[in-house]
């Protein structure tokens, strides 16, 4: 038929097609042939079973009947469906629930051992039971935790002793039986378990394996982008963790620390108290003989002089100053460690003898840090430096206590081989060799001579000890006009510090009387004469006189504080009197500043000593007392004008004079500061200083609330800043003691004037001000309670960043010790360091 | 006639076996394996032409030892062939014995994995080489993995509640209980234990009266249970090993993480016995709606296996996706899935009514979308049925007497059947939650 050529259209799934009987369509038959243009669709089976016998036995039946044969069905092999013991085994009636089931999750991990015992165990079970006390289901545990606990070798007798809770004997049998048993057994374990897939992928075509772990990655989002941002917060969520996970473990310990103290007290309440010490006396001995255990870290108020070792020769204070001034690198290294632990504990090392609770800086900063805060502070060149410690925070046995590095210090090896730390040792030892303990002209008030060259030391009971000392000149000293020479000491203070520039450039010593005298009269030579205080003028007296040694100290220490400043560059022995000189200037322009500014004395309360750290103090309270200045010029504009634009005009005067290398820092100060006073703006290099000095009050306030010892001295020395960190000046404070918080008191309420004058949120320098006239009074506990206060003023300062909060900021700073090198860190990163730690504590 | 000691694995001959009829057969056969048990000689043998479930063990005066052909040794070299009853080189590639086999297997196992997937085909040709198989589904049609280990039933009986099972393929059970007479299952949770006292003892311990999952259905005593296979690894691995009894092509080769197992059970006062079962892949990219499916050998015959069937349909429905089942299908596969879609359609296409006059006419894609059975499975079942025919210049569908007289007679017996109502199930977006 030519129908057969005609092909037929491809059936299309979405047209409508008539469903007809084929009653309907007598016809149909006709059109047959014509299905098969329509391709024929592939069973889904296996072609080689498609052909199978009984398959298509059973596909033709279904065609010819229309339903299966029963005969003519796939054949399968029988299942035999009753088991006669069926109900005996299975265990009575289960009610079927009226809800659907759903089951809990982990509902199902029910605690029964896996292994099930069988007739052979029975019997065994059986024969221990005559014996010992043991239910199947305890056997079963028991086999279950062998096998569960041994690998590939069964687990010895030992180890099954600390798997098993049962008694030893039972232990041992039940271990013996297993192992024997294990050994007949055919599979690796008594509990049957389907292979596993080995490792080594060898297992890939043992057909016993099964269940193998698909290793195929998940496939992630096409969209690339999306994987990095995630990838990213995951990377932050890990670091997150990980920091909280520091925190806790600092918490352990710290609260673990407690404990242990706790302990400890206790202890030795109870061994007191079971030697009857209830006045304390063997304690305090025991103290007493503890002391010296850990001399680096003890602050030397204790008066043990090891100073006889002094000889003659030495004792010339011009040779001493050549000694001290070619050797710096000496002298630091005992600075830090009389310091350092008091100064900073929270951020680098605590002192053990720290061991109040409160004073225990449970945590490192450099912790937190190392798993965020990119820190713009970490300076390549300060991580040369002083390279980072964080290998060394593994595995100390210190734990919180351990010193640490601290990015961005110079560190210099310790001098184990000297002993002692006075403020009178020599310079030679690479101590201090404090001006007011060097040998020096003294004159004597009640049979009124120059006794030559001597040295005080204070004694016991606060008693002044004078050494004297051989010279050559003592005949000439003996006769020294005396009158003259107090005179001389009255005149201006501001005739000695200009003068003073010059004391130590002269390295000849004149044989010549009157050349001695004169230069007593220069000051070139140092004098002292104690005076028997009256009650009038006593306080004027021995301000002057600590003016005058203040001069000289200042000469004398300078050197090591510019080269601390200047971190990178160690300036040799060969630029030393350059930096006397501008040291000297500095002082001579505080104190000129002093006077001119009739109001304020607060500067020279400052200078007690000077040390590293100190020099970036000074060069701050500069800034500071021509901000304060300047602000108060601002306030009272007209009144001051005139007195104050002649203090601004020596200022500028006596920096131009200046030598180059120490004024770079200072004098760019005073011109911005002369800048903002003219345009009335923002300078953004203060700025940031502001915010470092800001740092530095927290800081140091924190230290004054968690170190007792070092709040004894602020009550002690009134609240001088420079007192706390030099503990040794006691005699000159508490003598001056009156004197000095007056003072204080003055700049403080002076400081907050001006900052209320300037519209600053008042919460932050009140309560600094607060701190530092409270101080006067109470200094034990305000600190303590106000160190929360200064963060959040950090805070504050940290986020309006203009100028007006410098000033308070950094006349905060002058109450309280800071360190030097902190205050070079930029600001924020200061900032979130002290958040941390607040968090933390 | 050779002796007895010459028969050897690769050798085909006429084996006598008993047929439905209770008649005695003699197909060929091979011979897969032999083993002596205390002197006693037994002959592990495939019919051809047979499937597999049908291959055991028989004693020698069951071989016609007088129609013996001994296998070649090497294809390429067939004139210079072994000796006779000299062992061959592997069985499953013995060129002789199997060359029609061979030769007819190939060329489908190609074309198979043409349409299934084109990784398989890198797996074909890199035939011998050892590869992991796929990674998504649960079936295989490539055999490269087989092996004479595979091919033949390793556990001799299976107890499983009140039945006795006797396995029709391989299945990985821990191979130190292969050799028991019978191996002891746990019927709720399917553990195996090789002694009718560990059962007992078990049996203390499991407290399950059903499959550990949730009942998503449940009419009159036939309850559905959902079972995610990576939440409740030990019983879908039970099961799994159950099931691979009972169907050639499952494969265990990985784990059963991306798997949903539904279970089809019947209650009685001791509890919910499992019937049969099918897992259904969580994320399939070939819109598989079954994975594999197993009425269990005592329920057989009774309508569960259409039930279980039936079940996953309704599922995909409740999906508002098409389905089909994984491939290769087995026979008894293939012939409850056709009856299921033949019932299926014709149940559609009779209940079609005349609309003002007009011819019913339904689309290929509406009967899809009604039934959820994919398109493929449609056409090929109205071809099945020879319902399409070509009748002036357009495609219809006819029913003749037969078919429709057929159709009623099988709905009439037809009895259990899905209801919709009782199903509980929330399709849950796999997709979103992370693979597996």
């Amino acid at each position: 038929m030519s129908k057969l050529s005609f092909r037929a259209r491809a059936l299309d799934a979405s047209k409508p097609l008539p469903v007809f009987r084929c009653e309907d369509l007598p016809d149909l038959a006709e059109y047959a042939s014509i299905n098969r243009a329509v391709p024929q669709m592939p069973t889904g089976m296996e072609k080689e079973e498609e052909s199978e016998h009984h398959l298509q036995r059973a596909i033709s039946a279904q065609q010819v009947y229309g339903e299966k044969r029963d005969n003519m069905v796939i054949p399968v092999p029988e299942a035999e469906s009753n088991i006669a013991y069926y109900e005996s085994i299975y265990p009575g009636e289960f009610k079927m629930p009226k809800q659907l089931i759903h089951i809990q999750p982990f509902s199902l991990d029910a605690e029964q051992p896996d292994y099930d015992l069988d007739s052979e165990d029975e019997i065994f079970v059986n024969k221990l039971k005559k014996r010992m006390d043991i239910s199947p289901l305890q056997f079963e545990e028991m086999i279950d935790r062998l096998e569960k606990g041994s690998g590939q070798q069964p687990v010895s007798l030992q180890e099954a002793k600390l798997l098993l809770k049962e008694d030893d004997e039972l232990i041992r049998e039940v271990y013996e039986y297993w192992i024997k048993k294990r050994k007949n057994c055919r599979g690796p374990s008594l509990i049957p378990a389907v292979k596993q897939e080995k490792r080594d992928g060898s297992s890939t075509n043992d057909p016993y394996v099964a269940f193998r772990r698909r290793t195929e990655k998940m496939q992630t989002r096409k969209n690339r982008k999306n994987d990095e941002a995630s990838y990213e917060k995951m990377l932050k969520l890990r670091r997150d963790l990980s920091r909280a996970v520091t925190i806790l473990e600092m918490i352990k310990r710290r609260e673990k620390s407690k404990r242990e103290l706790l302990h400890l007290t206790l202890e030795i309440m109870e061994k007191r108290y079971n030697l009857g010490d209830y006045s304390g006396e063997i304690m305090s001995e025991v103290m007493a003989q503890r002391q010296p255990l850990k001399p680096t870290y003890a602050i030397p108020i204790i008066p043990v002089t090891n100073s006889s070792s002094f000889k003659h020769q030495e004792a010339m204070e011009l040779k001493e100053y050549k000694v001290k001034q070619d050797k710096p690198d000496v002298i630091r290294p005992k600075r830090k460690y009389e310091k350092k632990p008091k100064v900073l504990p929270s951020s680098a090392a605590a002192t053990p003898q720290q061991t109040s609770p409160a004073a225990l800086p449970v945590f490192n900063a450099k912790d937190l840090n190392q798993y965020d805060f990119p820190s713009s502070d970490d300076e390549p060149l300060s991580q040369v430096l002083s390279g980072s410690s964080e290998a060394e925070e593994e595995n100390d046995p210190d734990g919180p206590f351990a010193f640490r590095r601290k990015a961005g210090c110079q560190y210099y090896a310790p001098h184990l081989d000297q002993p002692g730390s006075w403020p009178w040792s020599s310079p030679k030892e690479g101590r201090l060799g404090d001006v007011r303990y060097r040998y020096c002209l003294t004159t004597l008030t009640v049979p009124q001579r120059c006794i030559g060259f001597a040295r005080r030391r204070v004694g016991r009971g606060g008693r002044v000890l004078l050494d004297r000392a051989h010279s050559d000149y003592d005949n000439a000293f003996h006769h020294l006009d005396l009158e003259r020479f107090s005179s001389s000491q009255h005149s201006s203070i501001s005739q000695f510090a200009n003068t003073s520039e010059t004391n130590t450039s002269d390295k000849s010593f004149s044989k010549d009387l009157s050349q001695i005298l004169v230069n007593i009269k220069s000051c070139r030579w140092r004098h002292f004469r104690p005076r028997t205080p009256s009650l009038h003028d006593s306080d004027n007296d021995e301000l002057s006189c600590r003016k005058l040694y203040r001069g000289l100290n200042r000469t004398g220490t300078a050197q090591p504080g510019t080269q601390t400043c200047s971190t990178s560059i160690q300036s040799k022995s060969s630029s030393g009197s350059a930096h006397i000189e501008s040291a000297t200037s500095l002082g001579l322009v505080h104190e000129i500043l002093n006077h001119t500014d009739g109001s304020k004395s607060l500067q020279s309360s400052e200078f007690t000593a000077f040390t590293a750290e100190q020099y970036q103090q000074h060069q701050q309270q500069l800034a500071l007392m021509q901000k304060q200045q300047l602000a108060q010029i601002h306030q009272q504009q007209a009144n001051s004008n005139s007195s104050a634009n002649t203090s601004q005009g020596f200022v500028s005067k006596t920096l131009d004079s200046v030598s180059a290398q120490f004024a770079a820092s200072a004098l760019v100060t005073s011109e911005q500061l002369m800048g903002f006073k003219m345009k009335d703006d923002v300078v953004l290099g203060i700025g940031v200083n502001g915010i470092l000095q800001a740092s530095g009050v927290y800081k140091g306030l924190h230290l004054s609330s968690t170190t007792p010892t070092a709040l004894v001295h602020t009550s002690s020395s009134s609240a001088a800043g420079s007192a706390l960190l030099q503990p040794s000046n006691i005699t000159q404070t508490s003598s001056s003691h009156s004197a000095l918080s007056h003072q204080v008191t003055a700049a403080n309420s002076a400081t907050t004037q001006v900052l209320i004058g300037n519209n600053i949120r008042l919460t932050v320098p009140s309560s600094v001000a607060t701190v530092n006239s409270i101080t006067t009074l109470n200094a034990r506990h305000i600190p303590r309670t106000l160190s929360a206060v200064p963060s959040s003023a950090l805070k504050l300062a940290a986020a309006t960043n203009c100028q007006v909060p410098k000033v308070p900021a950094s006349s905060s700073v002058d109450a309280v010790p800071r360190e030097n090198h902190e205050t070079e860190k930029p600001a924020l990163n200061n900032i979130a360091d002290n958040t941390v730690a607040m968090e933390v504590t | 006639m050779a002796e007895v000691g010459e028969v050897s694995e690769g050798c085909r001959l006429p084996v006598l076996r008993r047929n439905q009829d209770n008649e005695d057969e003699w197909p060929l056969a091979e011979i897969l394996s032999v083993k002596d048990i205390s002197g006693r000689k037994l002959f592990y043998v495939h019919y051809i032409d047979f499937n597999k479930r049908l291959d055991e063990w028989v004693t020698h005066d069951r071989l016609d030892l007088k129609r013996v052909q001994v296998p070649r040794k090497e294809a390429k070299t067939p004139t210079k062939n072994g000796l006779p009853g000299s062992r061959p080189g592997s069985p499953d590639r013995d060129p002789n014995g199997s060359a029609r086999r061979a030769v007819a297997a190939q060329p489908g196992r190609k074309r198979k994995s043409a349409c299934l997937g084109t990784d398989e085909d890198s797996q074909d040709s890199s035939d011998g080489a050892p590869s992991a198989p796929r990674m998504t589904g649960s079936l295989v049609s490539d055999r490269s993995h087989d092996d004479i280990v595979t091919r033949m039933k390793n556990i001799e009986c299976i107890e499983l509640g009140r039945h006795r099972l006797k396995p029709w393929y391989f299945s990985p059970y821990p191979q130190e209980l292969t050799g028991l007479p019978v191996l002891y299952l746990c019927e709720f949770c399917l553990k195996y234990g090789h002694s009718l006292r560990c059962l007992q003892r078990h049996l203390t311990k499991c407290d399950l009266r059903h499959p550990p999952g949730n009942e998503i259905y449940r009419k009159g005593t036939i309850s559905f249970f959902e079972i995610d296979g990576r939440k409740n690894k030990s019983y879908s691995q039970n099961l799994c090993l159950l099931a691979k009894c009972f169907l050639d092509h499952k494969t265990l080769y990985y784990d059963t993480d991306p798997f949903l197992f539904y279970v089809m059970t019947e209650y009685d006062c001791k509890g919910f016995h499992i019937v049969g079962y099918f897992s259904k892949e969580k994320e399939s990219t070939e819109d598989y709606n079954v994975a594999c499916i197993l009425t269990l050998p005592p329920y057989q015959r009774r309508g569960y296996g259409k039930l279980l069937i039936e079940f996953s349909y309704e599922l995909s429905k409740v999906e508002g996706k098409t389905g089909t089942p994984e491939k290769p299908l087995s026979d008894l596969g293939l012939l409850s899935y056709r009856s299921y879609w033949s019932q299926t359609i014709l149940e559609i296409l009779m209940g079609l009514k005349a609309e003002a006059g007009e011819r019913p006419q339904i689309t290929i894609n509406e009967i899809s979308e009604i039934t959820s059975i994919k398109k493929e499975d449609v056409i090929s079942t109205l071809q099945y049925l020879n319902l399409i025919n070509y009748y002036k210049g357009q495609y219809i569908l006819t029913l003749s007497e037969d078919i429709v007289e057929g159709h009623e007679r099988a709905m009439l017996k037809r009895l259990l059947r899905i209801d919709a109502k009782c199903l509980h199930f929330t399709p849950k977006d796999w997709s979103k939650r992370g693979k597996w």
